[in-house]
């Protein structure tokens, strides 16, 4: 089996997220019914998206395993191969290889109550934890489900559709902030660390998710050892420059872990015991 | 393992039946410099220390097809690359033939091994020649590495005095000796491989490796990388002679409604080499990409993989156009680091 060779997918469906479109969520559904069948993953794992002919680039997966016959990838424009994508159109083919990397830790996050708190493109990869959580068969295991999400404007928000539907759940605190309103805009407006010193969530029997811009994760972690977490449980995902996702090309490993594969999620714990390389 | 004696002059016959089963490759001299290349009737240039190219361009291609594909957007054909063939390599240097254990350490370790890399690897016959004279380069003996190392070669030739001792190492090795049948002679002892057991290898002398990673890791904000960078021009010319630098990138080709996606050699040592698309770089200095690269050979490898990332074969140094060497590294960072 030669495993850079990818599946080819076809895109069913291409929702533009921010005002300026620069992030579009692509849900797309593999060619071969075996491999649709067979692709088995869990939240917080990503895949190796190929535009044939442009290149290939590491995506998260944002949708959650609770969903089925198809995966979403939610896709910032930035590069060549991300610029290529948002060219394609509903009925194009793409190449997914994958899943790859490890997962949050979803079963020892049961009983917990869970903070997520996500910046920008950030909500991408927690998305997929999100769904799963918040899934009829599995939304009993978890307590108190709250979520932070900020970015710069209301434009640059991600998933408005989505966040729409949790916005409506009473089993869910959601709450949506933006650097900078703009006339229409009726929602708070502040940094998302000044929301969460707000909020103040108690780390008793809770765990935090977090992803968002380096200096968003910056204060995130400093407000929530003022809250009283300890870096257990703080859960991140990373993000590296990845060519091969399995542990060959040799660039995305911090010290002597492979983002690739002992990542992308990582607990603040395990992250401090890391070499300043990331 | 029985020891055979190949006397000098029948040593092109044993290639002319090589070369008749697989592809034969060796040493040779081109314009002065040695390099592994398809020997046909030219014989191989032996000279002490290791040529100049190292054997990974052998099995693990500078570029190589991972597949073809043809269509566009709304309708694909991927076609995976045609398998490798058969190939014998002769006159490969014991470092190098160790180089290919730690390639393939990486490349091939499981789940995800790298199906080319092992295809090429077990279509591969690596006949080794030992070494009675190390190269100025070579600090084999300070990376665990000896000049009589069998590890990695199928057969392993000893030089003496007009005729090589000859042992097969592997089975693959002794369907070697068995084809090369009436050209063997039974050898009386094996005073050859002991030499090379002894030779001398200078540059590895005082060289000492205890605790190195720790050290190496201890040191991660030393000014030391720093001093480095001020001498390295980043031309990343040690990572692509080096045995065990096995960093890739991948990319399309496209010529109309076909194309190719190609695997190719990358090094650590670019500055792009580690940008992301939205802008941020982990590595962003010339510093930090040299103390990744030491850290990974002589730390996190071995953490990961069980050894050395590094077999002392010396080309960095031989190489590097500002005489930076790794043996030479190593040593300062025994007065830096104490």
């Amino acid at each position: 089996m030669n495993p850079y060779l990818p599946h080819l997918a076809i895109i069913e469906d291409v929702i533009p997220e921010t005002a300026s479109h620069d992030v579009k969520t692509f849900r797309v559904a593999f060619a071969e019914p075996e491999v649709r069948a067979g692709f088995r993953y869990e939240p917080g794992q990503f895949a190796e998206v190929s535009v044939i002919g442009a290149g290939e680039a590491p995506i998260s997966i944002t949708s959650s395993p609770t969903q089925e016959g198809y995966l979403e990838f939610a896709v910032k424009r930035a590069g060549v191969m991300t610029t290529a994508m948002h060219h394609a159109r509903p009925g194009d083919y793409l190449g997914i290889r994958g899943p790859y990397g490890n997962h949050f830790p979803y079963r020892e996050m049961e009983g917990k109550n869970v903070v997520f708190i996500a910046g920008g493109i950030g909500l991408a990869p927690l998305r997929s934890l999100v769904t799963f959580v918040l899934a009829p068969a599995n939304r009993e295991r978890y307590g108190a489900v709250s979520i932070i999400y900020g970015a710069r404007s209301p434009g640059d928000l991600v998933f408005k559709w989505e966040l729409e539907r949790w916005g409506q759940r009473d089993d869910l605190d959601l709450e949506v902030t933006v650097d900078r309103g703009d006339a229409a805009w009726q929602g708070r407006v502040g940094f998302v660390p000044q929301v969460l010193r707000e909020l103040a969530p108690r780390p008793d029997n809770t765990v935090t998710v977090t992803c968002g811009p380096p200096v968003m994760i910056k204060f995130v972690l400093q407000d929530l050892e003022k809250l009283g977490f300890t870096p257990d449980q703080v859960i991140t995902t990373l993000e590296m420059r990845m060519k091969c996702g399995i542990g060959k090309c040799g660039r995305c490993n911090i010290g002597a872990r492979y983002v690739c594969q002992d990542g992308p999620v990582f607990t603040y714990e395990q992250l401090q015991k890391m070499p300043a390389e990331y | 393992m029985t020891m055979m004696l190949l006397p000098g002059e029948r040593l092109s016959g044993l290639l002319e039946r090589l070369a008749a089963e697989a592809r034969l490759y060796g040493p040779l001299a081109v314009d002065g410099t040695v390099v592994f290349e398809e020997l046909g009737c030219n014989p191989p240039t032996i000279e002490p220390g290791c040529p100049a190219g190292s054997l990974k361009s052998l099995l693990y291609h500078q570029t190589d097809p991972v597949f073809d594909f043809e269509g566009g957007y709304t309708d694909i054909a991927l076609r995976a690359a045609a398998p490798p063939v058969a190939q014998v390599i002769f006159g490969v240097r014991p470092c190098d033939a160790v180089g290919l254990d730690r390639l393939g350490r990486a490349l091939a370790a499981e789940p995800f091994a790298d199906e080319r890399y092992r295809q090429r690897r077990e279509m591969t016959t690596v006949l080794t020649v030992a070494c009675r004279e190390a190269g100025p380069h070579c600090f084999c003996r300070a990376m665990g590495v000896s000049p009589a190392d069998p590890r990695g070669s199928d057969v392993v030739l000893y030089p003496a005095d007009g005729h090589y001792l000859l042992e097969a190492v592997t089975p693959r090795g002794q369907d070697v000796r068995e084809s090369a049948g009436k050209l063997l002679d039974p050898a009386g002892d094996d005073a050859a491989r002991m030499a090379c057991r002894e030779t001398l290898v200078l540059r590895a002398a005082g060289l000492a490796r205890d605790g190195l990673a720790a050290h190496l890791e201890a040191a991660f904000h030393h000014p030391y990388w720093d001093e480095l960078a001020q001498r390295c021009l980043g031309c990343g010319a040690c990572t692509f002679v080096c045995p065990t630098c096995y960093c890739f990138a991948m990319f399309d080709i496209v010529r109309g409604t076909r194309g190719r996606r190609l695997r190719g050699w990358d090094s650590c040592q670019f500055k792009d080499y580690s940008l992301m698309a939205g802008g941020h770089n982990p590595q962003p200095t010339r510093g930090s990409r040299i103390r990744r690269r030491l850290l990974h050979k002589l730390s996190r490898f071995p953490a990961i993989h069980g050894d050395w990332a590094c077999v002392g074969c010396g080309r960095c140094g031989a190489a590097c156009p500002v005489g930076l060497h790794l043996a030479g590294v190593l040593a300062e960072l025994e007065e830096v680091l104490s």
